[in-house]
């Protein structure tokens, strides 16, 4: 338990040398949420979800997407910093006597009590900002939709040689799902059929459905994201055996 | 390099215009006592080409002063001023980016029907100096690759789609978002995308391209051997 510990304890003390971790992890997410404020027209949106058309005021649906964008940027790239910074290292870990296991759930540890901690810190600024029917429900959609975005970030840090390139994907996939496709105040596509294919589409529909009534129960879309998740998981260690046996 | 420079202006510019929602936007501009009544779509189009230009302009010219710092020191070392050095750089940067701000002014003007395209062509030459500038000033300041971009990246995308621009409603026309690098291009881009052609036009473009010879001027002063020792003394002072 405490070799675990003291791995956790280095891998985070890595983590938060990375200078650009403070942007990403704090004032990115900040200024995501103060732009959605600052930002929103004074309109009622059409929001159709579920085969309902809710009306509902765009200053409110700004802040409840932007939430998820925020947390998801969060999420994705903590992952990714976490697995490319420690990718040398894994190898001298595991000559010193720590197994893949081990080292894999320290990382995992670091991931998700970061994830957990700004899903929180958001949930609670969502919920102070504006009227959620079901709280529980929005925090589980925002956990969820940062986990999936942690698995995208953790496959991609375990891909990419270039960190640059790997941080714009991520920002470019989190920005455009989540604060443009996803989004009913911006964008004029984000009920097409193809957007289901989206990462985080399922997430957001799981909050949309915290916060409007839409006839639906918010953890309808449960299975959807767990199974999103498995195929990530799977399709990566599958492709990666592939590679590695080639 | 080359090839990203065009891809991904032109990426940002297509796909705004592609997803942005058609919603009405009523606004007025900081010269003109006319409100403009327009679509997200076209704001956004007129709008989207200054901000990819932005990102990209700021984004190389970052990248290429971060990476050419150690060869800036030796090249000082053999005889070159530093006046030199940030101009000859500043060339090579230069044509490429007039490429791509021409690229960049043809799209948006295609996808979005603009009263005066000259108008927007300048204003999407004077953003992507500015940038060019800016990229250079944090490069100079900065050039740690990662953060550097993320910067660039942050600050133009907020001063151009939120502080500057009509949907950051509550920010738009406040008198501190007239220091900003995009406030006169997108002024002029506005009102020549739905008025015609800026009747005041040189008040905007004298003030835009004051602000690209400032960041210039502030760059030349941080890279100057005084500053250079100022710095120096400070981080021993301080022990950093």
């Amino acid at each position: 338990m405490n070799k675990n510990v003291s791995l956790s304890n280095y891998v985070s003390k890595n983590f938060f040398r990375e200078k650009s971790v403070i942007i990403l992890v704090v004032v990115l997410p900040l200024l995501l949420l103060y732009s959605a404020d600052m930002s929103a027209p004074d309109l009622l949106i059409d929001l159709r979800l579920d085969g309902k058309i809710a009306q509902v005021q765009a200053d409110a649906l700004l802040i409840i997407l932007y939430s998820m964008t925020a947390v998801v940027f969060t999420a994705a790239t903590t992952s990714f910093f976490v697995v490319y910074n420690n990718k040398k290292l894994v190898p001298r870990l595991m000559v010193s006597g720590y197994s893949r296991l081990q080292i894999t759930m320290s990382m995992l540890l670091i991931i998700l009590l970061i994830n957990f901690i700004i899903s929180l810190i958001v949930w609670i600024y969502v919920l102070y900002s504006v009227d959620v029917i079901n709280a529980f429900g929005f925090l589980v959609g925002l956990f969820l939709g940062s986990f999936i975005f942690s698995t995208i970030g953790l496959i991609l840090g375990d891909t990419v040689n270039n960190k640059t390139l790997g941080l714009y994907t991520l920002l470019t996939l989190g920005m455009l799902d989540t604060a443009f496709l996803e989004n009913p105040v911006l964008s004029r596509r984000y009920d097409e059929s193809w957007v289901i294919l989206m990462p985080a589409r399922a997430s957001v529909e799981m909050i949309l459905r915290s916060s409007v009534d839409s006839g639906v129960a918010w953890f309808d879309g449960l299975l959807t994201i767990l199974l999103y998740e498995l195929i990530l998981i799977i399709g990566y260690i599958f492709i990666r055996s592939k590679i590695l046996k080639n | 390099m080359v090839f990203s420079c065009f891809i991904l202006p032109l990426v940002i510019i297509y796909s705004t215009w592609w997803i942005t929602a058609d919603l009405p936007m009523i606004f007025g501009l900081k010269e003109s006592i006319q409100s403009i009544d327009a679509s997200m779509i076209d704001v956004h189009v007129l709008t989207g080409g200054l901000t990819a230009m932005a990102i990209t302009a700021g984004l190389f010219s970052f990248i290429m002063t971060a990476e050419n710092t150690k060869l800036y020191d030796r090249l000082k070392l053999v005889g070159y001023s530093s006046t030199t050095i940030i101009l000859a750089s500043f060339l090579g940067l230069f044509i490429i980016l007039t490429a791509t701000a021409l690229v960049a002014t043809i799209l948006s003007l295609s996808l979005a029907d603009a009263k005066s395209p000259i108008g927007i062509a300048i204003a999407i030459f004077l953003i992507t100096l500015n940038y060019a500038a800016v990229g250079n000033l944090v490069g100079t300041i900065y050039p740690k690759l990662t953060e550097g971009t993320l910067i660039i990246l942050i600050f133009s995308f907020m001063d151009l789609m939120l502080f500057t621009n009509p949907m950051g409603i509550d920010l738009y026309l406040q008198t501190w978002t007239f220091y900003l690098p995009g406030f006169w291009p997108v002024q002029i881009a506005l009102e020549s995308g739905f008025l015609g052609f800026p009747t005041d036009f040189l008040k905007p473009l004298l003030l835009s391209l004051l602000y690209f010879i400032v960041v210039i001027l502030i760059t030349q002063i941080v890279k100057s051997d005084a500053s250079t020792n100022l710095a120096y003394k400070v981080r021993r002072t301080f022990s950093i």
